[in-house]
């Protein structure tokens, strides 16, 4: 198994900051879209 | 939004490498004040009711955003910054190996296509309520 880098944390939350915004954002959007 | 995601995603980034969330160099700054630029643009373009108004003010911001890119960009050459020189976008070949390029060359036409969805997405939106606005006012002049 290869080795996990200790700032791998990092990354990760970083991932998750990335896909809450774009996400977010994509609902949001979606939500204006749909609305009559 | 994705001046968000930087700003956001790099402290986060800085934070093992450099030993501290946040420092006052000349990109990170400039990105700020970048962020800060378009907040205005959006705040412009809720606030004034005149439409021709409202794009002029907008357009002057875009204007003066898109300028700040290039400065953004050789901010490490003119300060002295924390962040590296360039190793991509930089006169002789990109020095990082072939395959961190690959995932990087993969991950600007994966945002890139996002960027593109969303913008046409937002785009047909202000259509509509253009559109929905224009039929109100007819109506209210009936």
């Amino acid at each position: 198994m290869s080795e996990v880098p200790q700032n791998a944390g990092y990354m990760m939350a970083a991932y998750i900051v990335t896909a809450v915004i774009l996400i977010a954002y994509a609902v949001s959007l979606y939500r204006r879209t749909s609305k009559p | 939004m994705f001046a968000t995601i930087v700003l956001t995603t790099g402290p986060i980034w800085g934070k093992p490498i450099w030993g501290t969330w946040w420092t006052w160099d000349a990109r990170l700054t400039s990105t700020l004040f970048l962020f800060f630029l378009y907040v205005g643009y959006l705040l412009v373009r809720g606030a004034v009711r005149d439409p021709a108004l409202r794009a002029r003010y907008a357009a002057v911001l875009g204007i003066c955003g898109m300028c700040l890119v290039p400065f953004i960009h050789l901010s490490v050459f003119l300060f002295r910054t924390l962040h590296p020189q360039p190793i991509i976008l930089k006169p002789s070949a990109p020095s990082l190996p072939n395959s961190m390029l690959a995932t990087w060359l993969l991950s600007l036409a994966a945002f890139t296509l996002l960027y593109v969805g969303f913008v046409t997405q937002r785009y047909a939106l202000s259509l509509a309520r253009a559109a929905q606005q224009g039929r109100s006012s007819e109506a209210g002049h009936v």
